[in-house]
């Protein structure tokens, strides 16, 4: 019984650093209707700074994680503003060259993080002991990250219900046109959408390298797993992905514990097919959406 | 002297991709003027106000706002040059409430400013002051143009374009989203309504146009439109043309409505 309240509670601080991770991606595909394939990229491009952080300046992660998620929105304003920007085809056929598009880009992040850092795994040590609550212990690195995601994601989430930039985010993604009629310029929308969205990515990465060693290469298995748990939510659905979050970091931990870590690896590209074929519309479906 | 133009299109021809819909429109409006701009389903009315508010490019011609050449401005800047838009279908926020959306049509303006002219919204239309935190998409049909309309009011503008406020709503709904229109005017506001239904816009406004394949072909007094039968015949319906004093009788016995 201990053990499967261990677990559970693991499951759900592991929920917090993957709502985290899959935050950012669910606000840009709810304003610009596209799936940023080089999200893992981001990522990992966050934590390897932060590990550069940490190696060279003896920064801790936490600290690592504002600037990580500063490097990144420049990086995400530079690539909406010059790449995706300049597509101009409307409907499906826009939004399938922008995936295209981030779909190059997401070889280019990783390719020159390569250059940067090489192929070695790297990771961050941090508050390497664990926090005893009665008979349970939870390592205190994993506490302190899902705690930073859960602020991070509870911040952003308010931002965007109550401030009025954050709501013009929202009416833009409702009806482009809708919002260009208030006065609202869409391009800045979409240029601020994208780059905090890559901020959140960015950050992300310099708290999940604390608990997973990054490679330059292991931004395409990160995107999987936020595009999983975004479409597990409900495409664009805010309290969709937070369920959909907890509910993967407890399939996770239950199956690495039970069925071994390659079988762990698997379940999620599992849950991935199954969402698709048995409930493309998301947990929630359309209720919630932004 | 007449009053100088507020809004002045001059050879104006726009189209989606190379093929104009729209052919050589001349158009002018005075500051506190209504003009509808009527015609069958197909006939351009909306890409003529697409092209005023820069959603489509223009083949040729020019528009002038308030004596500025608005070639090149974006859709948002049009906007906040003071013409309020409330476009075809509406393009309301579904999610997002009757409170939250007014103030998004005031968005640039100081919180408590969007306030003070979201409260005027609700003077304005009382209907809406129930359902300030009623999301968008739960609305009537009725309900959901008044929102436009107040969204595209909450920006303070000098002009504003409407694209078919009437689709949808019953006719007691119509009448008293004009009636509500009509109150508006007292502040020297201009309106540019286009409506494929003509009745209750013929009624509303001071002048007309009839657009016809991309082109207008009728201009005049709304109460002389009306009364043209050829107008009568084709956009009002031989019922709803009885209506007028001056209508024709007879013919157009397979007129659309
Ligand atoms: N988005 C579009 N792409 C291509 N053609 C369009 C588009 N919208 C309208 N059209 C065409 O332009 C012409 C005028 O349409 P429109 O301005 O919408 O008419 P109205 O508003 O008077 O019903 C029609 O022939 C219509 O088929
Ligand atoms: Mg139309």
């Amino acid at each position: 019984m201990l053990t499967v309240i261990t677990l559970a509670l693991l499951g759900l601080l592991w929920g917090g650093v993957y709502l985290l991770m899959a935050t950012g991606l669910n606000l840009i595909y709810g304003v610009m209707k596209v799936v940023n394939l080089a999200h893992g990229d981001f990522i990992v491009l966050g934590g390897l700074l932060a590990f550069s952080l940490f190696a060279e300046a003896g920064l801790n992660p936490l600290a690592a994680f504002p600037i990580a998620a500063l490097v990144l929105f420049g990086i995400g304003a530079g690539v909406q503003f010059g790449l995706l920007e300049r597509i101009t085809a409307a409907g499906s056929e826009g939004e399938l060259r922008s995936l295209l598009a981030t779909f190059g880009l997401s070889y280019v992040v990783a390719n020159a993080s390569f250059l940067v850092w090489g192929s070695q795994f790297q990771s961050v040590p941090f508050l390497e002991g664990a926090v005893q609550a009665g008979p349970i212990a939870i390592p205190a690195g994993l506490l302190a990250a899902s705690l930073a995601a859960f602020a991070a994601t509870l911040l952003i989430h308010l931002w965007l219900t109550t401030t009025i930039t954050g709501k013009s985010l929202h009416a833009t993604a409702q009806s482009a046109l809708g919002a260009a009629s208030c006065g609202i310029d869409v391009r800045r929308v979409r240029l601020l959408a994208f780059a905090l969205g890559s901020a959140m990515a960015g950050g992300a990465g310099a708290l999940v390298i604390t608990l997973i060693p990054f490679q330059t290469s292991t931004g395409g298995e990160l995107t999987v797993h936020a595009f999983t748990l975004i479409a597990l939510g409900g495409l664009g659905n805010y309290a969709g992905a937070w369920l959909a979050a907890e509910l993967l970091g407890l399939t996770e931990v239950f199956a690495q514990f039970y069925l071994g870590s390659n079988a762990a690896a698997a379940v999620i590209y599992i849950v991935f097919i199954a969402v698709l074929v048995v409930r493309p519309q998301g947990l929630l479906g359309q209720a919630g959406r932004v | 002297m007449p009053p100088p133009d507020l809004l002045r299109l001059e050879g104006v021809s726009a189209g989606y991709g190379r093929v104009p819909a729209l052919h050589a429109v001349d158009l002018a409006l005075g500051p506190g003027e209504t003009l509808a701009i009527i015609g069958a389903n197909g006939a351009g009315k909306s890409t003529l106000l697409r092209a005023i508010m820069g959603q489509i490019p223009l083949l040729g011609g020019q528009i002038r706002f308030a004596g500025t050449r608005l070639d090149g401005r974006a859709t948002h800047a049009r906007a906040r040059l003071g013409i309020g838009y409330a476009p075809e279908g509406r393009q309301l926020f579904p999610m997002l409430s009757v409170a939250d959306t007014l103030e998004l049509g005031a968005a640039r303006e100081p919180a408590s400013v969007r306030r003070a002219r979201r409260n005027e919204m609700f003077v304005i239309f009382p209907k809406l002051l129930p359902l300030r935190d009623t999301r968008c998409g739960l609305l009537s049909g009725g309900e959901q143009q008044m929102v436009a309309i107040a969204r595209a009011l909450m920006g303070r503008p000098t002009l504003l374009v409407l694209d078919e406020p009437s689709t949808g709503l019953a006719p007691r709904v119509i009448a008293e989203l004009y009636a509500s229109l009509a109150r508006l005017l007292d502040s020297g506001l201009a309106v540019l309504v286009a409506e494929q239904n003509a009745r209750a816009a013929l009624r509303f406004a001071r002048n007309a146009v009839v657009c016809e394949d991309g082109h207008l072909t009728l201009r005049g007094p709304a109460k002389t439109l009306a009364a043209d039968p050829r107008v009568a015949a084709a956009y009002i319906g031989m019922h709803d043309a009885g209506i007028w004093s001056a209508a024709p009788a007879g013919g157009a016995s397979d007129a659309p409505i």
